[in-house]
């Protein structure tokens, strides 16, 4: 009786210590150069328009990996700058078989010059596979909040050129639809590929 | 640098007259004819000014402190329907005192300013300035994140393989102008400082 508790014992210790070794022999995660949620926290009622004018919804993000980027089209440094990095990146998750399931947006948070049409020639001048996307101020605020971005339109928009100050972070979602990680300015494609190989690794280990 | 070298190598005023004399001496000591005399007095002196000339000529040139790196500048293309774009570039500051860009044109717009970014309150913040400062002995690069040239109203489409024709001015009253290629991608290694160490634009085209 007593050696069978003994045998009991070991087992279940041994399944817990293979569980916990199993759990730590994930990718270390302390190289990363961006920031990666502990505990990712799934995004709610998103209600946008893609440059196809078509729903924008929580649901374009389950079941693959999205690269977001909030900025506007008339933004001349850190925006086509960003884009330019994040298709470098692609090139490179392409190379390694990795870009099937990756997904890019732009989220434009000036609905207000840039119109689905407009999103569209601008997005595919960086790489043919991204997306633009818009929506109402009100719904681009709530987006903006649950991914961490900041950003302030000028009240005064006389001048036609008016700038928008934006957080210039690069967002990745996980297939969950959750966010992931954050990535802080100036990103660099090398950087930002290697993240995601440790992040996704990181998420397939679970 | 080949300037600076010049510098070093070039005879003073005075080592231009001195040597002059002596040869002239020389010469006086072994010509035979007034007439040959007369020659090569006039080689000599045509030689001396040319001298003189050339380093009057190269401190005129030191005497400027912008020098703009040469590949460091480009101006990013941009996608169809944008009417914004940026320029950039690295300023090096050769004199002892500060200087500052102050104002630019392109050919490719009526209206191009100098904007600084700035990352505060968690937000790239872009804004114009009235100068941009190039240190005593030091250097300001232009580039993505930081300050640059911002163009707006573009007329149409920026595209990559082309060029743009910019012209600056300094508070010090120094000008110039420099064609710069337009590019799609980012530099590989902008910002790196191994990779930006290239051939100055001493020899750029003045607008004074």
């Amino acid at each position: 009786m007593n050696k069978s508790l003994i045998i009991i014992v070991a087992i279940a210790a041994l399944a817990i210590g293979v569980f916990l070794g199993a759990r730590q022999s994930g990718p270390d995660l302390s190289e990363l150069s961006g920031f990666s949620f502990p505990e990712p926290k799934v995004l709610r009622d998103v209600d946008l328009l893609d440059h196809n004018n078509e729903a924008f919804t929580e649901s374009n993000f389950k079941d693959k990996w999205t690269f977001i980027y909030v900025g506007f089209t008339f933004c001349p440094d850190v925006c086509p700058m960003t884009l330019t990095t994040l298709n470098q990146m692609y090139s490179q998750l392409s190379e390694a078989d990795l870009s099937n399931d990756v997904s890019t947006l732009l989220v434009s948070v000036d609905p207000e010059r840039d119109t689905t049409e407009r999103l569209k020639d601008y997005v595919k001048y960086f790489n043919e596979s991204f997306t633009g996307v818009t929506g109402t101020p009100e719904e681009l605020r709530k987006f903006a909040e649950q991914v961490s971005v900041v950003y302030s339109i000028p009240k005064d928009r006389s001048d036609a050129n008016y700038l928008v100050d934006h957080s210039s972070t690069v967002i990745l979602i996980n297939p969950d639809g959750a966010v992931q990680a954050i990535f802080s300015p100036p990103q660099t494609a090398d950087a930002l590929a290697k993240d995601f190989r440790l992040l996704v690794a990181h998420y397939n280990s679970f | 640098m080949r300037i600076r070298v010049l510098q070093h190598t070039m005879p003073t005023l005075g080592q231009c007259i001195m040597t002059g004399d002596l040869i002239v001496n020389l010469v006086d000591r072994f010509t035979y004819t007034v007439r040959t005399k007369h020659f090569i007095m006039k080689i000599l002196l045509t030689f001396t000014t040319s001298l003189l000339l050339v380093a009057l000529g190269t401190a005129a040139t030191a005497a400027d402190g912008i020098m703009i790196l040469e590949k460091s500048a480009w101006a990013r293309a941009t996608p169809p329907g944008s009417t914004t774009t940026a320029i950039y570039f690295t300023l090096m500051n050769r004199s002892e005192s500060d200087i500052s860009l102050s104002a630019v044109s392109v050919d490719i717009s009526d209206r191009a300013e100098l904007h600084t970014n700035t990352n505060q309150d968690g937000m790239m913040k872009m804004r114009q300035v009235k100068s941009i400062t190039v240190p005593a002995g030091g250097q300001t690069a232009l580039k993505p994140h930081g300050d640059h040239i911002m163009v707006f109203n573009l007329k149409e489409q920026l595209k990559s393989d082309t060029s743009v024709h910019v012209e600056l001015v300094f508070d010090n009253g120094e000008t110039r102008a420099l064609t710069i290629p337009v590019l799609r991608n980012t530099p590989k290694g902008y910002g790196d400082d191994d990779q930006m160490k290239t051939e100055d634009m001493g020899n750029h085209k003045k607008n004074s």
